[in-house]
């Protein structure tokens, strides 16, 4: 059996995330998924619901910890939260859901809904991007994420050129875009509706 | 398209601040102007962002596992079974709410019941239901198990089938907090099992207890995270010590029958309809098969062949886009437009991206819809129902749920691809199907099939559409040039046509006018011209000629008059719309060359100079077979031609006569062969180009407007 390490403190969770190591600390901020479940459950919204959410705001803190300047207030727990509680009161609102839930849920934190501001949006392209084919998604994640060159991609990849390799990178981007936009239409006309 | 790929490098330029200060002011005046450009930086803002979230997303995903395993069994090693409790709680009760069962869904309303002494202090709320067990039943709790109760399958202790109602109560502890908060143990004997959730059952008539007739048990279909493997159902048992030991595992299924797998029907729903729409042969299952197979779409890198190459050359690569070349191509080939074109729409065809999650991949399905995989899951009318909906979603993961576990029950590939896709995957869920018995080896062994084969099918299809392709394009650039080197030789022929016909001429005049004709070299129209005489029986002699015309002109120092004489023809060619082409010769025997006829409306005509006489000679093509007609001209200004058919030989004798134009004349009739048989082929490739399009929306359905996108799968 492995030996229980100690939990890592708020800027050695921050570090990991900065490291590559995400998935250790987001395991350990998973033991913030309780309290986000009953936020979720007593507030009009499912198990499943509190799991999706919880996968969100790891995503969005992930992001936030990449920049060297990220500030909060209070523990990396309790900002977390923060971020579920905004995230589920979006939902509510997109829904169209309980007065009283929103009433009772909403913040006073501007930060905090800056953060999670057109959050749907964002998680629209992720979906219209993980519906890329693997080697779009691997191809762009080169470029956006690993800053790869051109050249490098393009040898990875197999590709005559430079020119054939960002041909594919835009070619990929743009089908991308077309599936974020089926998605955000089909959104749009879910939310008039509700 | 090229534009929009600009564009978007623009973008990319904008949004990483690589743009120098008079670009970026140039570019931010064009952004405040267009709405467009305002919603591409701010989606290609979101992609980018989607791009660095991916593997934080994943790594989200895997916490969530981590996080589950820890806390389902901190102090347990992996391999444990999953556990379904049921326990067949039989106890004495009126008989509650006559109202109710119905065939098919039911929801249970949360009706509150006093606690049952099996469930005291489980704190767990019971949904209570009075079903007629006449009937299949099949119930969803809000807890998302769902129970499938067939019809008779309670029994009285005598094992007669109850036919009065029958109360069932549900409780349900799924999540393993509630598990612990009801204190429900997860032992079986000394074994601890990993719980995917617990529900108790108890079913009663007329307040007594009720047995399950073993021949006709019910299914429950517990909301399981996808992975688990051999979910199984155990009985609880209710110990001494009021623990409750979980007995007598059973796996949980319904019996799936194989049927011979090439009965079935895999291709996209509306693909056969609109076949037949299209005018094609329905019947003919290579034909459907080969053609739905040419769809597929690979994930391997292209290779540098022809294709790849005309692709980055004709989009890719700005600012310098070169002028299109073929490697291999000879070296002289341009393209002309028509073959840019139907590169580009060979290229987007065969384009492997262009494609891929648009539609589920016709390589899988060539795959699978083979005699390998009777006797399997996929074999089943069930897997038919489930692929037509799969087909719609366009979800290739999902397909690979149902292949890629051949030896699970067909209702736990369901309940996965619920959780991936919940609409329309869900419909599926009820009833629970088993599986086709299938020992673990033969289902690895196909998995393997399928996932190599898949692969493999794809890349042959799509190596032989390449190369298919490929020979097309180079036969194209061919047949360009030979119809290019025809029509040349063509119109160098008619030139010296025109100069023996004009020499032809001024010597008839020149005879008549009794002058004595100097042969002068061909520079002669454009130098200084020192005889006025001449020059000007050569001018009226040259217009003549040139249109074709009779002239008269009399000389004014001897007064001797000369005239040449043109009469018009017309040839009318019997049938001549049954001839896929045709072409209409004038020999005129003194000159050892040819002219062809222009065709008009009412047929085809010429004017016959009266100096020459004249050989007319048709050659035509209807499909494969060469029509001919030949005949000597004597004055006539009509003539109707009756071609006959004629092989190679008969044409020989035909042209026999003809001296060193037989062989100029027999290649006419070969280059007419081959035009006749080029068409075909450029036909043929525009048609299939034609079908493939049709058939994209049926084939790819979410290419266009697409709605449905598959989410990563958990």
């Amino acid at each position: 059996m492995k030996a229980k390490t100690t939990p890592m403190n708020d800027a050695e969770l921050l570090a990991a995330m900065r490291q590559g190591k995400a998935e250790q600390a987001f395991t350990q901020l998973y033991r913030q998924l309780p309290d986000v479940m009953t936020m979720v459950r007593t507030h009009g919204g499912r198990r499943s619901d509190a799991h999706d959410l919880f996968q969100d705001a790891l995503v969005i803190i992930h992001e936030k910890a990449q920049d060297p300047g990220f500030m909060f207030v209070g523990s990396l727990a309790a900002y977390l939260y923060g971020i579920c509680r905004n995230l589920w009161l979006a939902e509510l609102r997109a829904k169209g859901r309980s007065e009283n839930h929103i009433a009772d849920l909403s913040s006073t934190q501007d930060d905090l809904q800056l953060t999670t501001e057109n959050e749907s949006l964002n998680q629209l392209a992720e979906r219209a991007f993980a519906a890329l084919g693997a080697k779009c998604r691997d191809l762009l994640t080169r470029f956006y994420l690993n800053n790869e060159s051109l050249a490098a991609i393009g040898k990875a990849f197999g590709y005559s050129g430079e020119g054939a390799t960002k041909t594919r990178k835009y070619k990929c981007l743009e089908q991308a875009r077309e599936k974020y936009r089926a998605l955000l239409s089909n959104h749009q006309t879910l939310h008039s509706h509700a | 398209m090229r534009d929009q790929l600009h564009l978007m490098e623009l973008v990319d330029h904008y949004l990483d601040g690589t743009m120098n200060s008079t670009d970026r002011m140039a570019f931010e005046d064009r952004l405040r102007n267009s709405k467009e450009l305002q919603e591409l930086v701010e989606d290609q803002q979101r992609l980018r962002r989607a791009a660095q979230r991916s593997p934080a997303r994943a790594s989200a995903k895997k916490a969530r596992r981590n996080y589950q395993l820890a806390k389902s069994a901190p102090w347990l090693g992996l391999g444990a079974a999953v556990l379904i409790g049921i326990t067949a709680a039989l106890l004495l009760s009126n008989p509650f709410d006559p109202s109710g069962p119905r065939d098919g869904m039911v929801l249970i309303d949360g009706v509150y019941q006093p606690v049952l002494p099996d469930t005291t202090g489980t704190g767990l709320e019971p949904f209570v239901l009075t079903i007629d067990p006449e009937k299949d039943t099949t119930l969803v709790t809000p807890n998302g198990i769902v129970l499938d109760i067939p019809q008779g399958a309670f029994v009285d202790s005598l094992g007669a089938a109850i036919t009065t109602s029958v109360r069932i109560t549900l409780l349900e502890a799924l999540d393993p907090l509630d598990i612990m908060k009801a204190g429900l143990s997860t032992m079986s004997g000394d074994t601890l099992l990993e719980t995917s959730g617990m529900f108790y059952l108890d079913a009663q008539a007329n307040g007594m207890k009720v047995k399950i007739d073993p021949a006709k048990s019910l299914t429950a279909m517990v909301p399981a995270v996808g992975t688990k493997e051999d979910m199984q159902l155990y009985e609880g048992v209710k110990r001494d010590d009021g623990v409750i030991d979980w007995r007598h595992p059973k796996p949980l299924k319904r019996s799936l029958v194989p049927v011979d797998i090439t009965t079935l029907n895999f291709y996209p729903p509306g693909y056969e309809t609109k076949l037949a729409e299209l005018g094609k042969d329905v019947t003919n299952k290579e034909f459907k098969d080969s053609l739905y197979y040419s769809f597929c779409y690979t994930a391997t890198p292209p290779t540098e062949s022809a294709l790849t190459t005309i692709d980055h050359e004709i989009a890719g690569a700005w600012p310098t886009v070169a002028a299109i070349t073929m490697n291999p191509g000879p070296p002289e080939a341009s393209m002309d437009p028509i073959n840019v074109d139907t590169a580009i729409k060979i290229t987007d065809m065969l384009d492997d991206t262009s494609y891929q999650g648009t539609g589920i991949d016709p390589a899988k399905i060539k795959t699978i819809w083979n005699a390998r995989f009777n006797n399997t899951n996929l074999a089943t009318k069930e897997f038919e129902q489930r692929l037509a909906y799969i087909f719609r979603t366009c979800d290739n993961a999902l397909l690979d749920v149902y292949v890629n576990n051949l030896d699970k029950d067909l209702y736990w590939c369901d309940s996965v691809a619920t959780l991936m896709r919940s609409e329309p995957m869900s419909m599926f869920l009820s009833p629970a199907y088993g599986r086709v018995d299938l020992p673990k080896h033969a289902a690895d062994r196909l998995r393997t099939f399928y996932e190599n084969n898949s692969r493999a099918e794809a890349e042959a299809i799509r190596k032989t559409q390449e190369k298919f392709w490929n020979e097309q394009w180079k036969q194209d650039v061919k047949s360009d040039a030979k119809r290019a080197d025809h029509v040349t030789a063509e119109s160098v022929r008619e030139g010296e046509l025109f100069e023996k016909e004009f020499a032809a001429n001024l010597d008839t005049v020149y005879k008549q006018l009794g002058y004595k004709r100097v042969q002068m070299p061909r520079a002669a129209w454009v130098v200084p011209v020192t005889s006025p005489g001449w020059w000007n029986v050569d001018k009226a002699v040259i217009q003549a000629t040139t249109t074709r015309s009779s002239m008269s002109y009399t000389d004014p120092n001897s007064g001797k008059t000369a005239t040449l004489t043109y009469t018009p023809l017309i040839v009318e060619v019997v049938d001549r719309a049954s001839y896929d082409e045709l072409v209409v010769y004038l020999i005129p025997n003194q000159l050892n060359s040819y002219q062809r006829m222009k065709e008009g409306k009412g047929g085809f005509t010429e004017r016959l100079n009266s100096i020459f006489t004249y050989h007319l000679f048709c050659l035509a093509m209807k499909g494969k077979q060469q029509f001919a007609f030949n005949t000597t001209l004597n004055g006539q200004s009509t003539v109707t031609a009756s071609l006959e058919p004629v092989d190679e030989n008969a044409l020989r004798q035909m042209l026999r006569t003809k001296g060193q134009l037989e062989t100029k004349l027999l290649d006419e009739s070969r280059y007419l062969n081959w035009m006749v048989a080029d068409k075909a082929r450029t036909q043929a490739n525009a048609a299939r180009i034609e079908l493939r399009q049709a058939l994209v929306p049926i084939v790819f359905p979410c290419a266009v407007n697409s709605t449905v996108v598959p989410y990563g799968a958990e």
